[in-house]
């Protein structure tokens, strides 16, 4: 079973909340997704165009809360967003999102690297959202975060997998479980991670704006279970041609 | 006098408290996170933490996101 800071997951499929179309929508892709996690962001408040209360449809699914800090573009943001979600859903749980450039919305490495430490030093349990980069993976889990979230692809791209030589690199040395976040676009994008050894994934887009959220959200769960167990299996190594059945002289070719 | 709440303007009312101002406010008992001057006020503070003039008060809710 997964575990992360001495926390057991029965699933590995996290999903984020963003871009639904109806809380409705939401709740019953999160319940189909059978996720123990979901991801959510923090805004100040329009005093003039107030939002309903999000919070509590989430915690009548009974699953955890992770908070982000996305909207920082530095270090120094990201802890306050930090702080103020554990005030606000009495977390010390938070995915790092750092990214400061809405191009690519690519994290900042060096920031993030900073903003881990801090956070991790006031308590947090960090969850950092980052390149795919084994280097840059291996100093946050040195700098004490609970995990890493190296990204498939850019968040929202749904182009999968794009650098498997590396998240290869970070699954084979990491010392902390490895959550492959953003860009898996697909079912099969989950299990070409999972398959590869990722401890979980995070999938918010491709259910979201699928067109029946529910269902693509029991694919994806489908596809992680599949990719878990083709790894926990162990699969047949690669080579080239090789029949699979039995060349034996069946025609007579004279 | 004045504070600067979620970056308008807004003329509080006395006893010039973050309680005073998230009731002001309409917002007792939402799940709300409040900062002065950038510092998170934990909400046992709300009642004791006086705000003056010019200072910037930050309200955050949760939203969805990834």
């Amino acid at each position: 079973m997964l575990t992360i800071a001495e926390q057991s997951f029965t699933s590995r499929l996290f999903v984020g909340t963003g871009k639904f179309s109806s809380q409705q929508q939401m709740q019953s892709a999160i319940t189909a997704s059978g996720s123990n996690m979901a991801t959510l962001a923090l805004r100040r408040i329009d005093l003039n165009h107030r939002e309903g209360d999000v919070l509590a449809p989430l915690q009548q699914l009974n699953i955890q809360l992770l908070p982000n800090t996305s909207g920082a573009r530095t270090a120094k943001e990201a802890i306050s967003a930090a702080l103020i979600a554990r005030e606000l859903l009495a977390t010390n749980w938070v995915k790092l999102e750092i990214h400061p450039n809405s191009h690519h919305l690519l994290p900042d490495p060096m920031a993030t690297v900073s903003a881990a430490e801090a956070l991790v030093k006031l308590g947090f349990i960090v969850l950092p959202y980052c390149f795919p980069d084994p280097l840059l993976c291996q100093t946050l889990a040195e700098v004490g975060c609970a995990a890493v979230m190296p990204l498939a692809a850019p968040i929202g791209s749904n182009k999968g997998v794009t650098m498997p030589d590396m998240l290869a690199y970070i699954i084979e040395d990491s010392p902390v479980p490895v959550v492959i976040d953003a860009g898996l676009g697909k079912p099969s994008d989950a299990a070409i991670a999972m398959e590869m050894g990722a401890d979980a994934v995070l999938v918010n887009t491709a259910i979201a704006t699928a067109p029946n959220p529910a269902a693509m959200a029991a694919c994806f769960a489908q596809a992680v279970k599949t990719g878990r167990k083709t790894y926990e299996i162990g699969y047949a190594s690669q080579s080239g041609a090789s029949a699979s059945s039995p060349l034996t002289a069946f025609f007579n070719h004279a | 006098m004045n504070i600067l709440c979620n970056g308008e303007q807004l003329t509080v009312l006395p006893p010039h408290t973050v309680a005073s101002v998230i009731d002001q406010l309409n917002l007792n008992n939402q799940p709300i996170a409040v900062a002065v001057n950038q510092e998170v006020i934990a909400r046992s503070n709300w009642l004791s933490h006086q705000l003056y003039a010019g200072d910037t008060l930050d309200i955050f809710q949760a939203t969805l996101g990834g």
